[in-house]
């Protein structure tokens, strides 16, 4: 070992951390290097002036006598577990999952975006069809608590005012979904891992109807898709495999229009930024019971496109409208840049979310302006805590820090498949998508072509397609799990930019 | 009389209290170093006996200690506390400037020794304050609480290899501090 790789070591050494090999190493190597006998000293004077100083800071602290009476106070005012609601999964979802697991794994380009929408759309399918069950009270405590516990938590709830928790959905292999509703109509789950007392996930969303969120809707929602599902032609459609099912309050109060769509929706054409789904849609009226059409047809549906095909057109015409907007441009005055464009899950509008983040942030926080480009208007700016994946999941753990970015392609690098990928001309992409799926900590570090003009295809869709790999890294077993193909699409002036 | 804090988390309130009694040091110390200001650190002791209790379901002595438990629930309260305020000076800096004075008012009394001492802690503590987020958990869990890697890798949750990398990093941190300290004055 040389001089720069033992001064690594040196703190470790100091706080007698090292193995025992190590430690052999470093102290014949010190024997005989002044350089870093000297470092080692500085850095142990170092340490000993910060445990000093710790010691000496901590002793400031004065615990008031009333402290516990505080406590005991508020303990005392505790609801009781029995208040808490669950609800249990059934199969459907369990499918629903499964089918998730397989696109993260298949088609890695999918990862990013649509698997978390899929799963906001699961879940909204799965709160709205099942119905509230007494349950095992302690788990809906310990997931709710699990949810408020964890890191990311008073985080992503920050100026979401008092939140109400909905409901707590017990999943199979001991997890669960925690939902809140917030002051400000949002909502929000926590996907939770009773095991490892973890959040795995959390989606943040607004009503998926017309993004004004209506309380009722909560209790009309399920109401329209029970309506919807007794029609013979729907559970035909549900008999032959998953689907996915969105609802939304249509034309009068009471009028509802239900989609039900293939849930192996990756098989689809794209067209015009959007997938065309063929599939049913299901008008029902809630007051008076009934169904008021069925619909057999094609849908594009903005809810699977991810950010590289969002048209072109509509981009510029969103970031446009919130130039336009005062806070907009102060921001950018500000020094934020425009970080995504991403179409929202709203079926029946143009509806965009332009996110403006600062730059080089290690926890992102930004704005996020939702733009109606119908209306050509701004309908809501909202403060926006996102981490690397530009969707509504938030990555747990915050963020994976560089040193572990590091860590990752360093992993990928000893693996025998990515070396021979790199003498072929590919390269890891500045891009590294990091996550805690799972429980496990993961990474996703993209392998594209370095020659991306002379490499890429031009589609119907005026996007240059790109090819290359998705390398699959756990950084906990410290190897590659998988590597997939990755499909890229590009604007020209994405190409050209990169 | 202090009682056996062995039922606590089957409900038994008196051991509960006996539990707060044996740990509130503990969770104090690690709280006040995470934000830096006595009453938030109350604050936080509050809300960590308070999460414990309401979570006292799930915690699983087979699983880790209760000073694990503990600590972790500490980190987490802390942190996102912290994240919480979002005032212009952090509160260590206030925390800083506000023992300065009073050192400043003592350095006549102050035996030379001492003195020198003080002046040397106040530049560890202005030092850390430049210390992020992510940092000060690893350097209070290691430096005051004197843990072992490990324990702290369980307590945060994070690998091994990150504890080591994020503590040589707080420290690589803390000595350029020293220096930009040391040659502003």
């Amino acid at each position: 070992m040389k001089c720069d790789e033992f001064t690594q070591l040196f703190l470790a050494y100091l706080d007698d951390e090292l193995a025992l090999e190590e430690l052999r190493s470093m102290e014949l190597h010190l024997a005989e290097c002044r350089q870093c006998q000297n470092e080692v000293e500085s850095l142990r004077a170092t340490r000993k002036q910060l445990h000093q100083a710790l010691r000496l800071k901590a002793a400031d602290i004065a615990l008031s006598p009333e402290l516990w009476s505080k406590i005991e106070q508020r303990v005392k005012g505790d609801k009781q577990p029995e208040s808490s609601r669950i609800i249990r999964s059934k199969s459907k979802f369990a499918g629903g999952l499964k089918m998730l697991k397989e696109l993260m794994f298949r088609q890695p380009k999918w990862r990013t975006a649509t698997v978390g929408m899929l799963l906001l759309a699961l879940i909204v399918a799965l709160s709205i069809t099942i119905p509230l069950l007494g349950g095992d009270s302690n788990i809906a405590l310990a997931a709710e608590q699990i949810a408020r516990d964890s890191e990311t938590f008073g985080f992503v709830t920050r100026g979401e005012g008092d939140l109400t928790l909905i409901e707590v959905v017990e999943q199979d292999d001991d997890q669960a979904t925690v939902t809140f509703a917030t002051e400000t109509g949002k909502h929000m789950t926590f996907h939770v891992d009773l095991n490892l007392k973890k959040v795995i996930e959390i989606n943040k969303w607004i009503g998926i109807n017309d993004g004004g969120y209506r309380p009722e809707d909560k209790m009309e929602k399920p109401e329209a898709i029970r309506i919807a599902r007794t029609d013979p032609m729907v559970q035909e459609f549900m008999a032959e495999g998953p689907v996915i099912e969105l609802a939304g309050q249509f034309g009068p109060d009471h009028e509802w229009i239900v989609h039900f769509f293939p849930g192996d929706i990756k098989e689809q054409p794209v067209r015009g930024g959007k997938y065309v789904l063929e599939g049913l849609g299901v008008r029902v009226d809630i007051e008076k019971q009934e169904i008021i059409a069925v619909n057999k047809g094609t849908t594009g549906v903005s809810i699977v496109q991810i950010e590289y095909e969002l048209a072109e057109a509509d981009r510029e015409e969103a970031i446009d409208i919130v130039m336009d907007n005062p806070t907009g441009t102060g921001l950018i005055g500000q020094g934020y840049v425009v970080e995504s464009v991403k179409r929202l899950p709203a079926d029946f509008q143009r509806l965009v979310d332009v996110i403006l983040m600062l730059e080089e942030q290690t926890i992102v926080q930004g704005q996020s302006f939702r733009v109606d480009l119908d209306k050509k208007e701004i309908t809501d700016i909202d403060e926006l805590v996102m981490v690397e994946i530009p969707v509504s999941v938030v990555q747990i753990g915050i963020e994976l820090n560089k040193i572990e970015k590091e860590e990752g392609i360093q992993i990928a690098n000893d693996d025998p498949r990515v070396q021979e990928l790199l003498s072929e001309g590919f390269a890891f992409e500045e891009v590294v998508h990091a996550s805690h799926t799972s429980g496990e900590r993961s990474m996703s570090l993209w392998l594209m072509p370095k020659d991306k003009k002379g490499r890429s295809v031009l589609t119907e869709d005026g996007l240059y397609r790109l090819d290359g790999y998705c390398v699959q890294v756990d950084l906990g077993e410290g190897k590659v799990v998988s590597i997939g193909d990755l499909t890229k699409f590009l604007s020209p002036d994405d190409l050209e930019q990169e | 009389m202090i009682n056996s804090i062995e039922n606590w988390n089957a409900g038994n309130e008196d051991a509960f209290e006996s539990m707060f009694h044996q740990y509130k040091n503990m969770v104090g110390r690690t709280a006040y170093m995470i934000c830096g200001n006595s009453d938030e650190a109350e604050e936080i002791i509050q809300d960590v006996f308070v999460k414990a209790w309401r979570s006292r379901y799930s915690f699983d002595p087979q699983k880790g200690s209760l000073a694990t438990w503990l600590y972790r629930i500490t980190v987490n309260v802390g942190i996102s506390k912290k994240r919480k305020k979002r005032v212009a000076t952090s509160s260590m800096e206030a925390m800083s400037q506000q023992k300065a004075r009073i050192e400043n008012q003592d350095i006549s009394q102050s035996h030379e020794t001492t003195v020198i001492e003080d002046i040397e802690h106040e530049r560890v503590i202005r030092a850390l304050n430049s210390l992020n987020g992510i940092y000060r958990p690893v350097i209070t869990l290691k430096y005051l609480e004197e843990l072992s890697y490990n324990e702290i890798s369980e307590i945060l949750e994070i690998p091994l290899g990150t504890v080591k990398s994020r503590l040589n990093e707080a420290m690589r941190i803390l000595r350029r501090e020293l220096d930009t300290i040391e040659e502003r004055q």
